[in-house]
């Protein structure tokens, strides 16, 4: 796996690393990792909205097999409620986001990346971009750790 | 926990980094390895003949290769796209970490190579793993790489290899042992607090944890060492900075002018680990009564690149407050 950002390559060894590692959704996580490396060759256009995309799935369905690896309840329906359900604390052997953190992942995340996906013609600037998917990895690292 | 030494014993090892590099050709075609060099130092490696130490500079390029060697062996466990490997991973909470990763089946692996400074003075490579285990999966393996004489930290490791034990290395990597010494969610928990509120960047958020100093809740008052120039490594001459003019809530002194922000921020970020936690057989636990907020003033922090806040936002999981942080638009 060549031509890998040295942060998409930490990500895909922390999943690797982790309790997601031993679901059936592990393939696919990977693959939508990979695939954020592969959307860097594309126009900046594109490059955005594909590694916005990307990202936003790696992050969705990871933190959906991490809510059912650990047991912390349902399946939940989106994003938001999966930082709902990870920022209350459920377990003695597993943290919970800050609540405080929570409602910014909530608005760093959920909403620049609803009016994104659900708006035709919506794009963003490379500093928006840049901003959206560090906050993603950074969601999904604190998440691996809890 | 489950301690693989591979040493025979500093008396017999006979192992020279280049000698060891030479030895990574059975590289498989899925295993490259990316990541750069890391810029811990220029020097590392005291490499043992005999009983008599014979100290062998290496430089940044040669520990790279080190690293890459011990990488590859561990790539060629690649069955089915179940392993990856970096090298110098880049953590968004980490300024400074593991020197490799290598994640394979659920089980994380983080190997530590001692730099020159850290070799200098025992024990110093436990700050950088103690905040790499706050950061990573709470049951991640850790791994030393060492060719030095044993010395008590050892222990903190799930496994200790010298250089030549390239082989040891990508076994233990495709072992299915755990490690035992898992760090307590209470802890997570309240390293995450922490963070958030300085991430938050408020004097509401951060407020508390100085109340609780003010208040006695916490002991503030124990002697602390401040954070003076000599902390910032390679740099501007002194003269290019302000002295000592004032002091922030845990005693970090406010420094201006400061454009080699980088190191300073990492060793400030290693002198809080110290100061905050100490490791029992390898898992970090809180020093004394609770987690204070320590605070580093910078006058200058460039902020480029892909993610031009990781400095505030790895200083923030250490609990050091940059106070330029709160003139940004909280992109943490």
């Amino acid at each position: 796996m060549r031509n890998v950002s040295s942060r998409t390559r930490a990500l895909l060894v922390l999943v690797n690393g982790s309790p997601l590692a031993e679901e059936p959704e592990i393939h696919a996580i990977r693959k939508e990792i990979k695939d954020i490396s592969d959307a860097g060759l594309a126009g900046h256009r594109r490059r955005t909205l594909l590694q916005a995309f990307h990202t936003a799935r790696t992050l969705d369905t990871s933190l959906v097999v991490f809510i059912r690896s650990k047991g912390l309840g349902p399946k939940p329906r989106s994003l938001r409620e999966s930082l709902q359900r990870l920022g209350t604390r459920q377990r003695r052997d597993v943290a919970a986001l800050n609540p405080g953190h929570r409602d910014a992942y909530v608005n760093q995340i959920v909403h620049p990346r609803n009016d994104l996906m659900h708006n035709a013609g919506a794009t963003l600037s490379q500093d928006e971009a840049n901003k959206l998917l560090v906050r993603m990895e950074a969601c999904l690292v604190e998440v691996l750790r809890l | 926990m489950d301690h693989l030494c591979a040493s025979t014993g500093h008396g017999a090892l006979v192992a020279r980094p280049r000698a060891v590099v030479g030895s990574a050709g059975q590289v498989g075609p899925s295993s490259s390895i990316g990541g750069t060099p890391t810029d811990h130092g220029a020097r590392v490696g005291s490499v043992y003949e005999g009983n008599e130490a014979d100290e062998l500079e290496v430089r940044i390029g040669e520990r790279f290769e080190l690293l890459r060697s011990f990488a590859s062996a561990a790539a060629t466990l690649d069955d089915d796209g179940d392993v990856a490997v970096a090298v110098a991973p880049d953590h968004p909470f980490l300024i400074t970490g593991p020197d490799l990763m290598v994640g394979r089946r659920g089980r994380l692996v983080a190997a530590f190579l001692p730099t020159a400074p850290e070799q200098a003075v025992p024990g110093r490579v436990l700050d950088r793993v103690a905040i790499s285990r706050l950061a990573l999966p709470p049951a991640t393996v850790t791994v030393l790489l060492d060719d030095g004489p044993a010395t008590v930290r050892r222990r903190h490791f799930d496994a200790v290899l010298p250089f030549a034990a390239i082989d040891d290395f990508a076994g233990f990597c495709a072992s299915e042992s755990r490690s035992t010494d898992v760090v307590d969610a209470e802890v997570r928990q309240q390293v995450g607090d922490r963070y958030s509120a300085i991430a938050d960047g408020t004097r509401d958020s951060v407020g508390p944890y100085l109340q609780r100093e003010k208040s006695g809740e916490v002991d503030g008052s124990a002697p602390r060492v401040p954070i003076r120039e000599r902390d910032a490594g390679p740099g501007p001459s002194a003269a290019s900075r302000s002295s000592a003019d004032s002091q922030g809530p845990r005693g970090a002194t406010r420094l201006t002018s400061q454009p080699a922000w980088r190191p300073l921020v990492r060793r400030a970020v290693l002198r809080c680990v110290r100061e905050d936690f100490e490791l029992e057989r390898g898992a970090p636990t809180i020093r004394g009564a609770g987690l204070l907020v320590h605070v580093l003033s910078l006058d200058q922090v460039d902020t480029r690149g892909r993610d031009p806040f990781k400095p505030f936002r790895s200083a923030a999981f250490a609990g050091l407050l940059l106070p330029s942080w709160l003139e940004s638009d909280g992109a943490l």
